[in-house]
């Protein structure tokens, strides 16, 4: 078997880095419960037939895929950690169930049943300058 | 240059970080376990396609870390955000 050249390599780990990266944002936005499509989806991307006929088993094609797989996925997960640091309005709560504080302070969790409009209050921030 | 065993490692980590996720959140726990167990299967197939039965076991091992890994994760922040009381999201 011919050895896959650099050029190769890197086209495999860059597919496999775009795929990554939109399997995160996709199960991301899932919504609700898990789903059949959703699966079917995720499979499809990480090991259907068409990436086992793209990189052929046994080749380092196949090796660099599934590093950019891996480097996309976890670099989605490790841009929202970061930002998620930087905002004032989001902490690490919000990878659990969405958590954010709106803009008048209070706290607003969208995965906790069906919302009134204005989003839950949790607890109300109080602002010192208004006391 | 790269082992093809890689690639199945690579594809255990994003799988076993799905799969942790459902942590907490399974409304149909028999319909959800089954079809991730199915899934599963499936791509242990396609891994050990891929690259042999070491591709097979490194995709098994590393889909298991990252599994408990994020299981663990959420179940921390699930500890954090709602400190001795039931979690009433999902």
């Amino acid at each position: 078997m011919v050895d896959a050249t650099l050029i190769q390599l890197a086209g495999a780990a860059g597919f496999g880095l775009i795929i990554g990266w939109y399997v995160y944002y996709l199960n991301r936005y899932r919504k609700g419960d898990v789903q059949l499509s959703d699966i079917v989806t995720v499979i499809g991307a990480i090991g259907g037939a068409a990436v086992l006929a793209l990189f052929p088993a046994g080749t380092d094609l196949f090796g660099a895929y599934g590093i950019g797989l891996a480097i996309g996925f976890f670099g989605y997960l490790f841009f929202l950690i970061i930002l998620t640091n930087i905002s004032k309005n989001f902490n690490v709560d919000w990878f659990l169930d969405g958590r954010r504080t709106l803009p008048n302070g209070q706290v607003w969790v969208p995965e906790m049943g069906q919302n009134p409009p204005g989003g839950t209050a949790m607890f109300t921030r109080v602002n010192p300058n208004e006391q | 240059m790269i082992p093809s065993f890689a690639g199945s490692v690579g594809m255990g980590l994003l799988w076993g970080w799905v799969t942790g996720g459902l942590e907490g959140r399974v409304s149909n726990p028999a319909w959800t376990v089954s079809a991730f167990l199915a899934a599963t299967l499936a791509i242990a197939l396609a891994a050990l396609l891929a690259s042999s039965v070491y591709g097979l076991i490194a995709f098994l091992v590393s889909s298991g870390c990252a599994l408990c890994v994020h299981a663990g994760w959420r179940r921390s922040l699930r500890c954090r955000a709602v400190p001795g009381g039931e979690y009433q999201g999902r």
